[in-house]
């Protein structure tokens, strides 16, 4: 049996694994943590309408100019969600101690051009005799559960560190829902009055197996690696770096790989005779148009694992006074870089909050609110990662909450 | 920890569940888009089997309509032909049987007392015998149960024979046969005197008599006279007698009956065909033979029916069947009904021997060919068993058979000199049915008048009066032309039997501006046509001697092939309209659709290019189901003639012309679109040119159209 420990042990090591760093790893005691968040970001899109949007509802005018002010040439819009139990043993390998886990996470990144945005909730009436711009729009949705696994174990110190820790991992993902859409060239010309359309459009879409997408769903599989690295000066200051879920994933042969490279010229549907129009001539129209010039093709797809790449720096001013800079970097359709600066306020031994505020990622600007609890077993943390969004959803976009509680045994 | 895995399960669970509700968002939107394009040339407008392009490209409607067709339908009828045949059992026979008993010199020796002591004791010795007188014999059982049972006679007779066997003559010999239940007597008699080695009958009426199989027979009185000398004694010397019964019809008997006809008919039977016609042969088209049969005769009737003159492939038609015994006191009753379809009749009724060899009527010579008839043969048999069966006088059966709904797909012979009368009648000309008002000029047109014969008879037509009417604006023009008013004789069409099909006798008459008043007829745009007319056949044949239609049949009638009318049209379209307002209808059905219910409000744009040198004004109405206008879809829009200029004398489209047709369809006006089921399009013509001038219209004049939706709608996620 302890043989089987110790090649069991060694294979964990080779296959470097991970956990996000959000805690301290080095610690001697097992612990069991459990988390949630969820982010909605857009430069443009508004709360209230993606509320309308996503939770069902009437969009009215109203709705639609609050995001169309808020329109650039081009927009992004994510969401991100996750929620994962990990639990950290006493180190059992030595000084290595083993972790293990389930996650579920939810990705969605899209890009759009404001003419995109327009003409599907204004239609292309406003574009008559214009070119709508429909390039670079994009698509990028996956939902997973993942089991996790790794080691973790405290570093040397010198005379001028208090803490150092190192963590590898990986994880097995489950894919359960994909589309990756992508649209490279694309543009909607409307004749004035609706004579014709020119409309030019070249890009690719994957999805999974779209016969089946729930929860149970297993339409792919993959394999991502963690690592981390932390370090707690003397002096306070404290510094981590955190690559999470750097790997593929491989779909099913049921997913479904669609292509159009194409530019034409729509007139309506040519008929012999007006006289024999019916119902089911216009039924035909949006047929003709479309599906013609599509190219699919069912087989097995590998895509790369959204990973995360973050970097983290607390400064403390004083006792009772910290600022904090993180940079973050998800490899996920437009998320651009993400800078957060924060400043926490220690109230008591136990408790802190902090103010934070950045700018990147799928939504720009971020204004945030957390507080947290710490004690000799029990760390809370709960927050907004993004709170204008739900104070003034009409104008603002970024929505965002999270939860963390871990217990040391 | 397992309430951890739970929470951590709560969250994934929360996160899946917020995930999607996309189906109720909904927003408005203001889409346009092209619907449909179209370019139409005059074919298309027209339809291809109305226009016809002409060596210059110049179109021409071109046109048929369909007056009159006759066919065999109306010249042939056939009444329904019901034979009955029937039987009783006075019909049936008993085999006609006899019994013989003999009567010894023995035994009436042993009834004489002394004197027959003597002759017995005579025996072989020469004697002279004294005259006899008053000798009886005792009761005498005679059976006839191999033959029946009993019976009660309707008719019949019973033969007495007395053969003297002794060697004297019997002077005196009076007899009685009585049934031996109840002892009734059947027949007495007295025989005149009977010479010896002679035999003497005797017969008797049994009319009413009830016979039983177990009679007893009786000598009453047997007186002989003295022998002329010596005579050699021989005791069994007898008097025979020979009781045959004949000819007998009973009114009810038990008895067996042998295998007989109960009836044998054959008959020729002349069909109900009406008139002077005579025909030779006929191939049944419709038509069934109907049989029925009843029965009160508690034996099984055999039956068959025969029509030796109807045959396909050579087999002539023949129903074999039977009908089961009657219960006593009940009827039977069958009723069969057998296809008469295909059949080929020989109507030249017992003619129809010779082509048999058979003298079918057995009247013991072939017969001779004559027309209309057919031969049947109906035979209906008891078949004897091993069992007495009762039957009685008032039992009968009896057949009708019969020809129903005969009607012929073709027939051979003389179809007489009958005269057909046809209208008035009216017809619809649907290639006008469209004008509404206004005027067209047309600069010319050919009209003929086709009549085709497929009958193989000669016609004599009499068209008396053709005329075109519009109904809507009451406008009548009554055709005149000289050869239209002259009776028109049509010769017959050619026998296909000789040609594999049939060739039409065809008549064509021009109809042009020149012989008639044609174009004043089809500028009314009539949409009616009115005619009447007779038609002789045969007109130089009122009567023949069946002999000749026999040797060679003068006429044949096919009933898929008869009398045609054709009146037709070509229109060389070089034009000069006027307001000419056409309305038509076309079928509309707009089906309410999740989509379609979320159409606020629409416009649409119709864009034309003209390349017809005629401007149109189009209105667009919406009809509900029962024909009445519920809105309009737009009304008088305006498609401009194509640029016309003149070019070698004709006027020619130089350029198409672009027109734009706007038309709103607010809320209001999608629910009546919704309820649409037609659509009445009126379009009124005016050509581009000099209202004195002519514009020809040619194959390549198209007019193109496109159709674009601007629609304000709710979009609908799912």
């Amino acid at each position: 049996m302890m043989r089987i420990n110790k090649v069991l042990s060694l294979g964990l090591l080779l296959a470097t694994a991970t956990n996000q760093m959000a805690q301290d790893s080095s610690a001697t005691k097992a612990r069991i943590e459990l988390s949630g968040n969820y982010a909605i970001n857009s430069n443009a899109i508004t709360a209230k309408f993606y509320e309308h949007f996503y939770y069902g509802g009437f969009i009215d005018n109203e709705l639609k100019d609050q995001v169309a002010h808020r329109l650039s040439a081009n927009n992004s819009f994510g969401v991100e969600a996750e929620s994962k139990v990990l639990y950290f043993s006493e180190p059992i390998i030595g000084q290595w101690s083993v972790y293990a886990g389930l996650g579920y996470s939810v990705d969605l990144g899209t890009q759009f051009t404001r003419d995109l945005f327009n003409v599907v909730f204004y239609g292309n009436a406003a574009y008559a005799n214009k070119t709508a711009d429909l390039s670079e729009t994009q698509v990028k949705y996956l939902e997973s559960q993942s089991l996790h696994f790794g080691l973790s174990r405290a570093l040397k110190t010198d005379s001028s560190t208090a803490k150092k820790s190192i963590q590898f991992g990986f994880n097995v993902v489950k894919g359960q829902n994909w589309y990756d859409i992508k649209v490279d060239k694309g543009s909607l010309f409307t004749e004035q009055n609706g004579a014709f359309l020119d409309i030019v459009l070249k890009g690719n879409s994957y999805h999974s197996d779209n016969t089946r997408s729930d929860l149970a769903a297993f339409n792919g599989v993959g394999l991502g690696l963690n690592f981390a690295y932390k370090v707690e000066k003397k002096n306070g200051i404290q510094y981590s770096v955190e690559l999470a879920n750097l790997g593929l994933m491989q779909w099913g042969a049921h997913s479904v790989h669609s292509s159009v490279d194409t530019s034409f010229h729509f007139e309506g549907l040519a008929i012999n005779n007006i006289f024999t129009i019916s119902d089911s001539t216009f039924n035909n129209i949006s047929v003709a148009g479309a599906s013609d010039h599509l190219k699919s093709e069912t087989k097995s797809q590998t895509m790369v694992l959204p990973f995360t790449i973050r970097g983290k720096y607390l400064y403390p001013l004083n006792a009772n006074n910290y600022l904090t800079a993180e940079l973050n970097y998800k490899y996920w359709a437009n998320y651009i870089p993400k800078l957060m600066l924060s400043y926490g306020y220690r109230l008591s031994t136990l408790w802190s909050v902090e103010l934070s505020g950045g700018y990147g990622g799928y939504g720009q600007m971020h204004a945030g609110l957390a507080a947290k609890y710490s004690a000799a077993h029990v760390q809370l943390s709960a927050g907004a990662s993004d709170f204008l969004g739900f104070v003034a959803p009409s104008s603002f976009s970024n929505q965002g909450a999270f939860v963390m509680a871990s217990y040391v045994f | 920890m397992r309430k951890i895995i739970v929470l951590f399960f709560a969250l994934c669970a929360v996160f899946s569940a917020c995930r999607k509700d996309l189906s109720s968002s909904s927003w408005d939107a203001h889409e346009i888009t092209p619907l449909i394009h179209s370019s139409m040339s005059i074919e298309d407008l027209m339809g291809s089997d109305l226009a016809q392009k002409n060596n210059d490209n110049s179109v021409s409607v071109v046109y048929k309509q369909l007056m009159y067709s006759a066919n065999t339908d109306s010249m042939l009828r056939f009444r329904d032909t019901t034979f009955t045949y029937g039987a009783s059992l006075s019909t049936l026979i008993l085999t006609d049987d006899s019994v013989v008993h003999p009567i010894t010199l023995g035994s009436i020796a042993r009834g004489q007392g002394f004197l027959g002591a003597i002759i017995l004791a005579s025996q072989g010795n020469m004697v002279s015998f004294p005259a006899l007188n008053n000798i009886s014999s005792s009761n005498i059982a005679i059976d006839g149960g191999a033959f029946f049972e009993t019976m009660d006679v309707q008719s019949g007779f019973m033969d007495i024979t007395i053969r003297n066997g002794l060697k004297v003559d019997i002077t005196t010999l009076d007899f009685l046969l009585s049934n031996q239940v109840g002892l009734s007597t059947i027949v007495s008699g007295s025989f005149p005197p009977i010479p010896a080695g002679t035999s003497q009958l005797m017969s008797f009426v049994l009319d009413g008599k009830t016979i039983n199989s177990k009679m007893l027979g009786k000598i009453t009185t047997l007186n002989t006279a003295a022998s002329p000398g010596t005579v050699l004694v021989d005791t069994n010397n007898a008097v025979t007698t020979v009781i045959k019964i004949r000819d007998l019809k009973p009114k009810t008997a038990t008895a067996f009956f042998p295998d007989q006809d109960v009836f044998n008919e054959t008959q020729g039977i002349m069909l109900g065909t009406g008139g002077k016609m005579m025909l030779s042969d006929m191939t049944v088209k419709e038509g069934t033979v109907n049989v029925e049969f009843f029965s009160s005769i508690n034996d099984t009737i055999f039956f068959s029916y025969k029509i030796p003159s109807a045959s396909i492939g050579g087999v002539p038609f023949q129903i074999d069947t039977f009908v089961p015994p009657a219960p006593i006191g009940e009827k039977v009753s069958l009723i069969y009904s057998y296809p008469f379809k295909g059949y080929h009749l020989n109507m030249r009724g017992f003619g129809i021997e010779n082509q048999l060899n058979v003298d079918l009527n057995q009247n013991g010579h072939l017969d001779a060919d004559t027309v209309n008839t057919i031969v049947q043969q109906l035979v209906g048999k008891i078949k004897s068993k091993n069992q007495m069966v009762t039957l009685a006088l008032g039992d009968t059966f009896y057949v009708n058979a019969g020809l129903h709904g005969i009607v012929p797909s073709y027939v051979l012979g003389y179809v007489a000199d009958q005269t057909m009368k046809v209208g008035p009648s009216t017809v619809g000309m649907s290639v006008f049915d469209k004008y509404q008002s206004g005027s067209l000029k047309m600069e010319d047109l050919n009209v003929s008048l086709e009549v085709k014969n497929g009958f193989g008879v000669k016609l004599k037509v009499d068209a008396q009066n053709i005329s075109g009417h519009n109904s809507k604006t009451g406008k009548t023009v009554v055709l005149t032309n000289a050869e239209t008013s002259a009776p028109i004789m049509l010769d017959k069409a050619l026998d296909p039997f000789v040609n594999g099909d049939i060739t039409y006798s065809t008549k064509l008459i021009s109809l042009n501006k020149s012989n008639s008043n044609i174009k004043d007829f089809m500028e009314i745009f009539p949409n009616q046509l009115n005619y009447q007319m007779t038609a002789q056949l045969n007109p130089d044949l009122p009567s023949i001697p069946y002999q000749t239609v026999l040797a060679t049949p003068p006429n044949f009638v096919y009933s898929a092939t008869g009398l045609e009318a054709t009146m037709n049209v070509e229109i060389p379209l070089s034009l000069m309209a006027d307001s000419l307002l056409l309305a038509d209808t076309m079928d509309f059905s707009l089906a309410k659709s999740d989509q379609s219910e979320r159409l606020n409000s629409a416009k649409f744009t119709l864009i034309t290019e003209n390349g017809f040198p005629f401007s149109t004004n189009i209105s667009i109405y919406m009809l509900d189901a029962s024909m009445q206008k519920m809105d309009s879809l737009f009304v008088n829009g305006l498609v401009a003639a194509g640029t016309v200029a003149q070019e070698g004398g004709e006027w020619k489209v130089t350029e198409k012309t672009m027109s734009t047709i706007v038309f709103e369809v607010p809320a209001g006006k999608i629910e009546n679109l919704f309820n649409t089921k037609k659509l009445l399009v009126l379009a009124d013509f005016n050509t581009a040119q000099p209202k004195t001038d002519f514009a020809k219209i040619y194959s390549d004049y198209a007019i193109d159209f496109k159709l674009s939706g601007d629609f304000d709608f709710k979009v609908k996620l799912k």
